[in-house]
């Protein structure tokens, strides 16, 4: 009975339409692929530049800016915009990271050196207390 | 029928020989940064403060470890370049620590060097105090022993001293030089006991009428008033009365008897309490 029933199909338009599934669902998965991608290395970008303007007000209250953090945070999500309009997401994310953490460096940076001149004026404060 | 091992192990030796060099030879930049992260843990502040940058460092090594050896070159240098950041964070962070502790110590210390000099002005200044009631004792001393030199007597009111010969023409109220300076251990003593308060009281020989020897008794204890005053003794301390030639102390008969009845009292009252 199964038989018959087999019998009655037509598998060629079948196998036909099955390819095109095939196809139609690779390139949905390769294009969410992509976008997701894409996505993720977009919001890297933007994380990064967030951090690098609150970086940027630490290090301008600290006058610290000449840290190296600094520059090599602001090359890398230049470097990370290039990569992303050149279609490599994962490089632009990677580079926004490390772009993000190297803002985060320089902020604390920027909170040390602060600390740092304080150490100073204190201890000046306190030669002239001492010789007093 | 004899089998030949030879060759099959020769190529399975072939094969895993190449496989070995296929292998990625250790990460000198991994292994360096595992070597940072052991001492930052052994860094006490850098171990606290960089806590979680120290985990995070801990995990992206061994993912670029991972992935080294798995010959993704790229992923494995973007986890090392993490890591070492992270570390950098970690560090800086427990360089922040070490700075705020000196910081604090400093400022105690300036406190406490601020407090030490407050206390020592204090005690300098309580020594120039010091001295300088040390100073006054010994000159009231001074003054009061000078004091001895006039014939004191005790009376109801106080210590009473007799300015016999203290200089009075008949019927003048100017008490002479000699009078004047025989007032000045009084004036000494009175400025250095100012809260002793005087009572002068002034007597005369019995020449002329009794009216005019009692205006001529009070001229003369307002006579020596105005010494003390002018020697900066304060005139609300000083209470003056005339006697008149009541109260002699000797006759009034003889020359030297009426000199000796020509005199000024003055005696220190006693103080509240005293």
């Amino acid at each position: 009975m199964c038989k018959a029933i087999l019998n009655t199909i037509n598998f060629k338009p079948i196998r036909k339409n099955l390819f095109v599934a095939f196809f139609a669902t690779s390139f949905f998965l390769f294009s969410s692929n992509a976008f997701a991608g894409q996505s993720e290395a977009n919001e890297a970008i933007a994380r990064a530049e967030a951090k690098i303007e609150m970086a940027t007000r630490q290090a301008g209250l600290a006058g610290n800016q000449g840290d190296q953090s600094y520059n090599m945070s602001r090359d890398r999500v230049e470097t990370a915009k290039s990569a992303l309009s050149k279609g490599n997401y994962d490089s632009a994310e990677m580079l926004a990271d490390e772009a993000a953490l190297l803002a985060e460096l320089t902020g604390e940076k920027a909170k040390l050196a602060a600390l740092k001149t304080s150490n100073e004026a204190i201890s000046k404060s306190n030669a002239q207390i001492t010789a007093n | 029928m004899k089998t030949n091992f030879t060759k099959p192990f020769f190529l399975g030796a072939a094969i895993l020989a190449l496989s070995a060099c296929a292998t990625m030879a250790p990460n000198q930049s991994i292994q360096d940064a595992q070597m940072r992260l052991s001492a930052d843990y052994n860094d006490k502040k850098t171990a606290e403060r960089g806590q979680g940058d120290l985990a995070n460092a801990k995990s992206a090594l061994a993912l670029a470890q991972t992935l080294w050896d798995n010959g993704e070159t790229e992923k494995s240098n973007h986890q090392l370049f993490m890591a070492q950041t992270y570390l950098d964070l970690a560090e800086t962070r427990g360089a922040q620590a070490k700075v705020e502790a000196s910081n604090t110590s400093m400022q105690s210390q300036a406190l406490l060097a601020k407090s030490n000099n407050i206390i020592a002005d204090k005690n300098s200044q309580i020594n120039a105090m010091n001295n300088t009631l040390t100073t006054r004792d010994q000159q009231l001393a001074d003054a009061q022993e000078q004091l001895r030199n006039y014939d004191m007597k005790t009376t109801e009111l106080g210590s009473t001293m007799v300015l016999q010969d203290v200089s009075f023409e008949t019927g003048r109220s100017e008490l002479l030089q000699g009078g004047v300076n025989r007032l000045q251990p009084l004036i000494n003593y009175l400025s250095l006991s100012p809260n002793t308060r005087v009572r002068i009281e002034g007597y005369t020989d019995n020449v002329g009428g009794s009216q005019y020897n009692m205006g001529l008794s009070l001229a003369r204890a307002n006579s020596v008033k105005a010494i003390l005053t002018n020697s900066n003794v304060n005139s609300d301390r000083i209470e003056t009365f005339g006697s008149g030639y009541e109260k002699p102390v000797a006759t009034n008969s003889t020359p030297s008897g009426r000199q000796l009845n020509r005199r000024v009292e003055i005696t220190l009252l006693k103080q509240p309490g005293n």
